[in-house]
């Protein structure tokens, strides 16, 4: 009775035009990692299989494709596992109330996930990144997974990591939201650090309370789910407290943001990340930057090579000169200066100069409002310029 | 280009075409069709290390269906139809068989994404119940029942697209 329909729409189908999409999709993948590097990520499909994976490390916004400075894939099913039971993209579980001043657009509730995005009462959406984490995190047979969720709303969340278990009846049920201190107070997560399930466990690095001050102190966390929740259970518990006074700054030791962008040299290719300094040396992976959009990580050694104070009108700045090497290509040696703000010794500095890949600065030295860079060829002088809405070191 | 790279533009090279057809008979629309495809090959492109040594066809053909089905339901279907199919002709001529096409689009357009997804899967792709209801996510029940309505659907808007009483010769 439906042959006559099997032909018909087999004869249909024939009229449809071959085309080659391999270039739009390639372009389309493309314009995905940049997407994503902006604001997160939309849906995906993920096959959630039986079988067990010991070890998975994933950053939350680069994409998983075939091309090269891509991350770990690693919520593939087993191929010898039991088939596909459930897609976490579009299933219906208890979200609890996200942490953070989120709390409010996106409460606890049950939410029904459709490709990867579940709406939520009042406008704001909740939405699963598409990279997972899997992995054993509660000692018990079968693995949990871990989900980069974000609540998107007008000045929506960054994403945040939630565990989630499946259980034997294909049921899904919230571990509880990772980064979170004790009291639920949520924890910034360093965007560069992979994020990795080992050992029974799963180890985030952070920087700073999002509630607290604008001070960081980059640690590496451990969570695991006992008793059905997620809890610390490695790492430390509390953050270094935020020093005020910039005489007191010691470049060497301490949490600083560095990177190698120059503002007159955007689209180069640069990298960032924080590294806490012991001792005038660090090794982090940093976000390797081309034209503005984050294509790699990079294991990255940072080495305070001269430091010095510089009086000025708005008091003494830190000055550090960091040489910044990643391990896929030379050094960048860069001089940065640290603004206080906010009545804070600022970590975010103002890179005063940004050496050409592999041009080792030797020295600085230093007068009031004035630092001069020596390198092997040459030395260059830069001004400090009390106008904050300009450059704030200008050369002279 | 390095190996899993090159593999994959082998893969999409060789079924897209494929891939197509199926975007087509759920979309009616060969751009439809083409984006359709597109979308899913790039989450498959993305999860492709892990799908390599797998079954990428089957993800990737699973996402298209899904992504097909949730574009609907935000778009509320904005492929045009017409109320009334044109009658069936009966014979090998081409312009027979271009009525009868456009009156199998017109009734696919007709149906539900999800009756017609499986309508697809069950009729054009050969699909089991059982394979139709793990592409579609739903259980076995739901494909019988939706199957059954959606040949209903289509037994009522043009019944010579099932039997042989009404085509016009």
């Amino acid at each position: 009775m439906t042959q006559r329909l099997r032909v018909g729409l087999t004869d249909l189908a024939a009229t449809a035009t071959p085309v080659d999409l391999r270039e739009r999709v390639y372009r389309g993948a493309r314009r995905i990692t940049r997407r994503n590097r902006a604001l997160g990520a939309m849906a995906g499909l993920l096959l959630v299989a039986g079988g067990t994976a010991g070890y998975a490390a994933l950053w939350p916004s680069l994409g998983a494709g075939p091309g090269p400075g891509t991350s770990a894939s690693p919520t593939g099913p087993d191929p010898s596992a039991t088939p596909a039971v459930v897609d976490l993209f579009n299933a219906t579980f208890t979200v609890p109330a996200y942490p953070g001043p989120w709390a409010v657009p996106c409460p606890a509730g049950e939410r029904t996930f459709v490709d990867g995005v579940a709406d939520v009462q009042g406008g704001a959406n909740l939405v699963i990144a598409d990279e997972v984490l899997r992995g054993d995190l509660d000692g018990a047979p079968g693995d949990e997974f871990v989900l980069w969720v974000q609540c998107a709303t007008e000045g929506g969340s960054d994403l945040n990591l939630l565990a989630v278990k499946v259980g034997p009846d294909a049921a899904v049920s919230t571990l509880g939201w990772v980064n979170v201190d004790a009291d639920g107070g949520l924890l910034m997560l360093d965007p560069a650090e992979p994020v990795e399930i080992r050992d029974g466990s799963i180890r985030v690095g952070v920087i700073r309370r999002y509630d607290a001050e604008a001070h960081r102190d980059k640690q590496t966390r451990a969570y695991a789910a006992r008793d059905g929740r997620m809890v610390q259970v490695d790492g430390p518990t509390s953050f270094a407290p935020a020093p005020t006074d910039p005489a007191a700054v010691d470049l060497r030791n301490m949490t600083l943001y560095v990177h190698t962008s120059w503002w007159m040299d955007a689209a180069a290719t640069s990298y960032g990340g924080y590294v806490k300094l012991i001792d005038g040396e660090a090794t982090a992976h940093f976000e390797k930057i081309e034209n503005n959009a984050v294509v790699d990580h990079v294991v990255t050694t940072v080495t305070v090579t001269d430091t010095a104070l510089v009086p000025t009108g708005e008091g003494s700045i830190p000055v550090g000169v960091f040489e910044v090497a990643p391990a896929d290509g030379p050094s960048r040696w860069v001089v940065v200066a640290y603004h206080p703000w906010n009545g804070y010794a600022a970590q975010d500095g103002w890179n005063m100069f940004v050496g050409a890949p592999g041009e080792r600065i030797e020295s600085i030295t230093m007068e009031p409002e004035r630092i001069s860079i020596h390198t092997a060829n040459w030395t260059r002088t830069f001004q400090y310029n009390p106008d904050v809405a300009g450059p704030r070191w200008v050369e002279v | 280009m390095d190996q899993p790279a090159a593999d994959f533009d082998e893969y999409v090279r060789a079924r897209t075409p494929a891939l197509i057809r199926t975007a087509y008979l759920l979309t009616g629309d060969q751009h439809r069709a083409e984006d359709l495809v597109q979308d899913a090959l790039i989450k498959t492109y993305r999860a492709w290390r892990r799908l390599r040594d797998s079954n990428p066809d089957a993800y990737t053909r699973k996402v298209m269906y899904h992504l097909n089905i949730s574009r609907w339901r935000r778009s509320r279907g904005a492929e045009i139809t017409t109320s009334d199919p044109p009658d069936l002709i009966h014979g090998p001529d081409e312009a027979g068989r271009s009525v009868n096409r456009l009156a199998l689009r017109r009734a696919l357009a007709q149906l539900a994404p999800r009756q017609r997804a499986v309508i697809v899967l069950r009729f054009f792709e050969d699909a089991t119940e059982t394979e139709a209801a793990e592409v579609l996510g739903i259980s076995v029940g739901t494909v019988k029942s939706t199957t059954f309505r959606a040949l209903e659907k289509l037994r009522a808007i043009a019944p010579s697209l099932l039997d042989m009483e009404g085509v016009r010769r």
